[in-house]
């Protein structure tokens, strides 16, 4: 069941119903059983390989909190946490190969089950809670109930964000508190979120698509715009599907955590990546790059480069098996790296220089955003050899099949003017309203304008998105 | 949180409206699945020969040409499944029935719709029908209760369209007896190529699942005792196909097929009349490598009412 269709609409207005009639525990018993029931409709015995994980991190928990030796509980997590990340790969693995050699190519029931969905999700949540535990940063949980419910729980499980176990119980525990206006908040961040999927990404997706099967049927002028359309429509889809995640959460109580904050706006590859799908690169700071660094401090900033690096080879591998995704990861990497290793100096040279300082406002979000379309590219492609490919016919005079280098066949792209048209402006919408929801005054402004205004508001979000919806898209972060 | 609820439906009572409105319109606009029940309904009394199978029997057998008042109630896609439901529902409804014509294909005992390449067409079922889908997880989709949501907001706005205008929407020329045929169709001779047959086995073989056999061996049986009961003849039909594609067909599946129907045209007293490789039809009888054209299907339909009209005719 995914969160576009129309059977979750009732599944979601039934659950909601039933959770805001149950009190006390029961409430987080419905949470749960909604949770395995939303899992259930995806695969079964992916539900009970949930199940089963579940229960042995309970127990791994207790018994960290309950052994006296520090050297045990050391060799205990270390096993735990292998443990945990063996059954990652050996899925993620699995499920390729299945997919590659058993069904050439295309997925069915038996690489839905090698392959759980939302597996990259709750294993690093489950990841994170022993380690919290380990710290000694959060309690153990005692409530087998809560804990199952964490990772399970169902807004977050299929594409994040990967919510903190202490955020989460402290939020659980106050269920009972549950304010009407969050049910509002929560509804309008899933009608926003649903308008980033259906009406800015699947305008552009079947472009997007065409572009990477076959980049040598197109001219260098139609693959860059395949590319600027893929980060546009990567961030469009994820958060989209992240605000239909905050805000089915909020209708239950629990406030989930923010994934995205304007990454385009960002002035430097650092900044972009404390904006870009931050749950999972604060989760990775935290639990690799902070210990790494530690570890690694003396060796100065060869240790400072070598921890940057395998996190952000951690951030591309986390999405799959894949060289493109390492590849991507290593990319990203040496930004990082470059970036870290010059960015004092940098600041010292342009505070001399003023003038250019200005410059250096509007040019470094354009730098960083287009070193990320160029990342994005390799992200987006099939193979190392695929991404190749687009990149070389992306340089004017490259191009084998003698396509002018100007040319622009929307009937090739898959598109129509309509659809391009909707997505730029709902893509300017979008932002703009990332950008005014973070400011107080145009919050108090939207809220002073009379109610039928917003309803009316809401209203045309609807229509448009009732009119782009397609029947076939999913959300790119749901494979992961 | 009364007041929030208050608003709430406030705020949901247009667009239900709107829904409903549009859920209606939807509805009168006619497609292959209502307008053969309509057609069935109005010659309940009259029909004496019913035709049930896929698009190779839909296209295939013109009800006209054959002797009697026969109906053609086959459709693109339709699989044993339903094919058995839709006897079950239909045989009990015509007092005059004689013979029901099963069209028997290739794929016939290795597909299922929800595994196919068109799940949709499940949902017209249970609509137009009341025939439920196999699974329970299908019984539970939107699509089976609304018709907004199983045409989409294009099939919808395409719909509003031809109604604004008048103009009936139906999405195939069908005859008053349930036969497809268009008045001119220009044959593709790519169709019935190599490549057109191979395009379309590879399709058929990515749908074929081995292990539906046993399931759709089941419907068949039911099929064949509903009619025994109620004395009914019973005829199995394979239609030609040309060259290209029965030169691809997989032996082993084929003969498998083949094995069944004659197995139950033994248990059941029935017929097997298969004309899958038939000398009498050449490229020009075709529409694409495994359905016939209008011409091919008059042609077919004349041989096929010869064969019906000689009992003893088994295995032509």
């Amino acid at each position: 069941m995914s969160f576009l269709s129309p059977e979750f609409a009732v599944f979601l207005a039934l659950g909601a119903l039933a959770f805001h009639f149950a009190r006390g525990v029961c409430r987080r018993l419905v949470l749960l059983l909604l949770s395995y029931a939303f899992y259930l409709t995806w695969n079964p015995r992916a539900a009970l390989l949930l199940l089963g994980i579940t229960v042995a991190v309970y127990f791994v928990a207790g018994a960290l909190e309950k052994l006296s030796s520090a050297r045990k509980k050391l060799v205990l997590l270390l096993l735990s946490v292998a443990v945990l990340l063996l059954l990652l790969i050996f899925f993620k693995c699995a499920g390729l190969l299945a997919r590659h050699y058993l069904t050439g190519g295309a997925g069915n029931a038996l690489t839905d089950i090698i392959a759980p969905i939302g597996l990259s999700y709750y294993l690093f949540k489950l990841m994170g809670y022993l380690l919290d535990v380990y710290w000694e940063k959060i309690p153990v949980q005692r409530n087998f109930l809560s804990l199952a419910l964490y990772p399970s729980f169902f807004p977050q499980i299929m594409s994040g964000p990967i919510q903190r176990a202490g955020d989460f119980f402290g939020q659980l525990a106050q269920l009972d508190n549950q304010l009407p206006d969050n049910i509002v908040i929560g509804l309008r961040r899933i009608l926003f979120g649903l308008f980033k999927k259906v009406v800015v990404a699947d305008h552009i997706s079947g472009m997007v698509d065409a572009v990477h099967a076959n980049p040598d049927g197109f001219s260098p002028l139609e693959l860059l715009f395949g590319a600027y359309c893929f980060a546009f429509q990567i961030y469009a889809d994820f958060s989209g599907v992240t605000d239909i995640a905050i805000g089915i959460g909020l209708l239950f109580g629990i406030k989930g955590p923010e994934n995205f904050n304007l990454p385009f706006w960002a002035r430097n590859i650092q900044e972009f990546w404390r904006r870009w799908h931050m749950s999972l690169t604060s989760w990775l700071t935290d639990y690799l790059f902070m210990p790494l660094r530690f570890s690694l401090r003396r060796f100065g900033e060869a240790g400072l480069c070598a921890a940057i690096f395998v996190t952000m080879i951690a951030v591309g591998v986390w999405h799959g098996p894949r060289m493109t995704y390492a590849v991507f990861g290593a990319l990203n990497g040496l930004y990082m790296a470059v970036s870290a290793l010059t960015l004092k100096k940098r600041n010292t040279w342009f505070q001399k220089r003023p003038l250019l300082a200005h410059v250096r406002m509007v040019a470094g979000p354009l730098l960083t955003f287009h070193l990320m379309v160029f990342a994005l590219v390799i992200f987006r492609a099939d193979t190392l050899h695929s991404a190749c490919q687009y990149v070389t016919h992306l340089i004017p005079g490259l191009q084998s099949a003698g396509i002018s280098t100007l040319r622009f066949d929307r009937g090739l792209l898959h598109t129509r003017q309509i659809a391009l048209l909707l997505a730029a402006l709902g893509f300017a919408a979008m932002e703009w309203v990332n950008w005014a929801g973070r400011q107080n005054t145009w919050t108090a402004r939207f809220y002073s304008v009379p109610c039928f205004v917003r309803w009316a508001a809401y209203y045309i979000l609807i229509i448009l998105i009732a009119c782009s919806a397609q029947e076939t898209r999913t959300f790119i972060y749901a494979q992961f | 949180m009364i007041r929030l609820v208050r608003r709430l439906l406030l705020f949901c009572l247009p667009l239900l409206l709107v829904w409903a409105a549009l859920e209606y319109r939807a509805r009168q606009v006619p497609n292959s699945y209502s307008i053969k029940r309509r057609q069935v309904e109005s010659l309940a009394n009259d029909i004496d020969t019913l035709i049930i199978g896929s698009s190779s029997g839909y296209y295939g057998i013109v009800p006209k040409r054959l002797s009697g008042v026969a109906y053609n109630l086959a459709d693109a896609g339709e699989t044993l499944y339903y094919n058995d439901a839709l006897a079950a529902k239909v045989v009990p409804m015509l007092p005059k029935l004689k013979r029901v014509v099963v069209q028997i294909q290739y794929i016939s005992l290795y597909m299922s719709v929800e595994d196919g390449p068109e799940p949709w067409r499940m949902y017209y079922y249970q609509q137009e029908w009341a025939i439920p889908p196999v699974r329970l997880k299908d019984r539970l989709d939107a699509r089976v209760f609304s018709r907004v949501a199983l045409n989409g907001p294009a099939g919808i706005g395409k719909s509003l369209a031809g109604l604004i205008h008048s103009q009936p929407y139906v999405p195939d020329p069908i005859d008053d007896r349930g036969w497809w045929g268009p008045a001119n169709e220009e044959i593709d001779p790519a169709a019935i190529g190599p490549a057109g047959a191979k395009a379309t086995l590879d399709r058929h073989h990515q749908y074929m699942i081995p292990a539906l056999e046993a399931r759709n061996i089941a419907y068949l049986e039911h099929t064949a005792s509903l009619l025994r009961d109620r004395r009914i003849e019973l005829v199995f039909v394979t239609l030609p196909v040309w060259r290209t594609y029965s030169d691809g067909m997989n032996k082993d599946s084929w003969a498998r097929t083949q094995t069944v129907v004659d197995e139950l045209c033994k248990k059941y007293n029935a017929r097997y009349l298969s004309y899958l490789t038939s000398p009498n039809f050449g490229a020009e009888d075709f529409k694409d490598a495994d359905h016939l054209n209008p011409q091919g299907a008059v042609k077919f339909t004349e041989l096929l009412d010869a064969a019906l009209a000689h009992p003893g005719t088994n295995r032509p």
